[in-house]
């Protein structure tokens, strides 16, 4: 096989601040291939976004640091690149999508002026070709007269039609990566199935790669072939997206898992939150790294890092912690029947009382 | 658990044909329901379909066009504004976003001791007392009175506002969209949070959603809104179990199963477009536009040429539908 389209090896990335470096991502390994759709999943500030906006440089020069790592996009790695060869990726081979549309367009500029805008630095269409284009790529993603809608502003549109501006507007080149970091956290549920469907429809239609970013579990079960888990700027969990789901490994995952509200759980059942707060990047404790939210911590787990090793069931699943390595000093989770057991109440009750003394600085 | 609230107690609440208007713009359209003494209704629709107006109409933060709202047997829609300061202690929000709602500038001490010291209630060493209270009912330490608000996470941010909602003992919190800014690992403590306070103070919710996963955790009833109006309401056990509203249907099988075996089996009939404006709403139902079952049954007159009721199907079952019949269609998510 190729070299994947995107290779993600022990990045790192910190961010100075006055506090000293915040290591947002600390040695993770993410790998895209063509034509694949992947989920990275974890809470805000685990460092999801930070790793992504990295792939294409995104972040301030004045507090970013990029690396020790490689990032490597068609087997080159990006944080070699020239400026000029990283703006010509950007919207060519990769585009990207946010959050929030409004902060990324231009809010007095008519809609179909900024496609038109992006179409001439990445194309070399002639102005009615252009103009056909801008139409045919807005109603691609759903939107209504499409000849009128291209003359309005950002906020004459809803936010889902902002939202499926922004998909028009990166997919518009073609790329091979699309990344898409929390799209559609600020909708309703009604806008997030439509646009989940229209970017796997399209995904699929134009074969675009595509890194799907969320904090929501069950945004990712439907839409991957594999997800990688993320807390505190690691890589604590990846599995093919079948495997994850009907044999998660670690304490994280299942606490994602079990806070996460489902029309299928019996009505009666109380949901069971995470409990806690993560740990500061700036200061962040020498073993797990989640050690300190987890109910089924012993005593290395304070003291040790865990690597992230093959989990038990084997394959491409891999797991960073010691109660679910097979390894000697570890494996005490391994077999436990995670909807039953929800940990050691005594550690539960631990936990909150940390956190409630806790007020994070910032 | 199904709900604290009596059936035969008298309703704390009861809304009748509420009605509020912004110019052309019917937000709401007719909405009437009742809620019980430490009773949580659900409210739950897309956005723009109202339920922040309705919200906002039960505690007069929103003028009323028309209609009733009774508040502990009180008509409030014409009281003034000084005549409605002793009731307005009894109902208290929540908002989405705990940090805009919370004084940047105040410590969580005073935050929480400011509605108390308004109303002129307990002497300082009282509001201490309860200022701890309060933080130990949301699961802060006393220590978060000496913090500012900015000092906290989100979850915690909104543990903060929650406890101020509380200072005054209110019968009603009307909490809108409380956890849609928070993380799904936190939003579960929220909401386990505002279910365990209902168990013990006995505070009636109105807890307004834009996703029926998470009301089913914590509502008694649900109530759903679509363009100012509510098309169906129900118990909880009968909403998830026999949705009879074409748009509840459709709500539900928007929500994403976190099993990717069971994702890839539904089959989901996710609504098209948006919804229609609310200037002007389509005659007849006011779904009729974007309606899987009309579109199923061959377009039938009734739907575009009359408004359907909100009728009883039993058991305080209620819904706007010219064709629901939730016996013959079990729900399928
Ligand atoms: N510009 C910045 N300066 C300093 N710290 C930052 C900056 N951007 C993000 N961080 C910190 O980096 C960490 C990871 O942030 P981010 O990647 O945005 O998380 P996520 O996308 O998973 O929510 C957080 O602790 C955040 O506070
Ligand atoms: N202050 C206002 N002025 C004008 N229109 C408003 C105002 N508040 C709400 N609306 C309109 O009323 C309708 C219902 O809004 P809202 O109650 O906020 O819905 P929801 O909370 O369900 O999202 C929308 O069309 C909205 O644009
Ligand atoms: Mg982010
Ligand atoms: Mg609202």
């Amino acid at each position: 096989m190729s070299a994947p389209l995107l290779q993600i090896t022990d990045f790192h990335l910190g961010f100075r601040t006055r506090r000293g470096t915040v290591q947002a991502v600390d040695g993770v390994d993410l790998v895209v291939n063509e034509g694949e759709t992947v989920g990275l999943v974890g809470e805000s500030g685990c460092g999801k976004s930070a790793t992504v906006r990295s792939i294409l440089r995104l972040l301030p020069d004045k507090v970013a640091r990029y690396g020790p790592g490689e990032i490597r996009l068609n087997d080159r790695n990006v944080l070699d690149l020239p400026e000029a060869e990283m703006r010509r990726i950007q919207g060519g081979d990769v585009a990207m999508v946010f959050q929030d549309p409004m902060t990324s367009l231009n809010p007095v500029m008519t809609v179909g002026d900024q496609i038109t805008e992006y179409l001439a630095a990445h194309t070399d269409l002639d102005r009615a070709a252009m103009r056909a284009r801008v139409i045919e790529l807005l109603s691609m993603v759903g939107i209504p007269v499409p000849e009128e809608r291209m003359t309005w502003f950002p906020h004459q549109l809803s936010g889902g039609m902002r939202q499926r501006v922004m998909i028009a507007m990166a997919l518009s080149c073609e790329p091979r990566l699309l990344l898409a970091d929390e799209i559609t956290t600020a909708l309703d549920v009604t806008l997030q199935a439509q646009i989940l469907d229209l970017l796997h429809a399209l995904s699929e239609r134009l074969n675009t790669a595509t890194l799907l970013i969320t904090h929501d579990l069950s945004v990712v079960a439907g839409m991957t072939r594999r997800v990688y888990v993320m807390y505190a700027g690691q890589i604590i969990e990846e599995a093919e997206t079948d495997a994850l789901f009907a044999a998660p490994a670690m304490p994280y995952t299942w606490g994602l898992l079990r806070s996460a509200p489902s029309l299928d759980a019996p009505l009666t059942e109380d949901l069971t939150p995470i409990e806690g707060l993560p740990p500061d990047l700036a200061a962040p404790p020498p073993g797990c790294r989640f050690a300190s939210r987890c109910p089924y911590r012993r005593e290395i787990c304070q003291s040790r890092m865990p690597d992230l090793r093959a989990a038990p069931d084997g394959g491409t699943h891999r797991v960073r912690c010691w109660g679910a390595q097979d390894v000697p000093e570890g494996g005490w989770l391994i077999g436990t029947d995670w909807r039953e057991d929800t940990g050691d109440p005594r550690i539960v009750a631990d936990i909150r009382a940390a956190s409630a003394m806790a007020g994070t600085e910032s | 658990m199904s709900g604290t609230g009596t059936h035969d107690a008298a309703p704390l609440l009861q809304v009748t044909d509420l009605r509020v208007s912004f110019g052309a713009v019917k937000a709401v359209d007719g909405v009437s329901f009742d809620l019980r003494p430490g009773e949580i209704l659900g409210l739950v629709g897309e956005s723009g379909s109202g339920k922040s107006t309705v919200g906002r109409a039960v505690l007069r933060i929103n003028r009323v066009s028309s209609g009733s709202i009774r508040f502990e047997g009180t008509e409030v829609t014409g009281l003034s504004p000084h005549a409605l300061l002793p009731l307005r202690r009894r109902m208290q929000m929540i908002f989405q976003d705990p940090r805009g709602s919370l004084d940047p500038r105040m410590k969580v001490g005073r935050l929480l001791a400011e509605p108390l010291e308004i109303h002129g209630l307990l002497d300082r060493q009282g509001r201490r007392a309860r200022v701890a209270e309060l933080l130990r009912l949301v699961g802060l330490a006393p220590e978060a009175a000496g913090r500012y608000p900015h000092q906290f996470s989100g979850g915690q941010a909104q543990r903060i506002a929650i406890a101020r909602a509380l200072a005054l003992d209110p019968a009603l919190i009307v909490a809108d969209e409380p956890i849609s800014s928070l993380d799904v690992s936190i939003q579960a403590q929220v909401i386990n949070l505002l279910a365990e306070l209902r168990r013990s103070l006995q505070v009636a919710m109105i807890f307004i959603a834009h996703d029926l996963s998470v009301v089913r955790h914590i509502a008694d009833r649900v109530a759903v809104m679509y363009l100012g109006r509510i098309v169906e309401i129900a118990d909880k056990a009968d909403l998830y179990t026999r949705p009879g509203h074409p748009y509840t249907r459709s709500l539900l099988s928007a929500v994403p199963l976190p099993d990717p075996v069971k994702e890839r089996q539904r089959s989901r009939t996710i609504l098209k477009g948006e919804l229609p404006s609310p200037e002007n709403p389509p005659s007849g139902c006011c779904f009729s536009t974007r309606c899987p079952l009309r579109a199923s049954l061959g377009d039938p007159p009734e739907c575009t040429a009359t408004r359907p009721q909100l009728n009883e199907t039993g058991g305080g079952h209620r819904i706007a539908c010219h064709f629901a019949d939730p016996a013959a269609t079990p729900a399928s998510v």
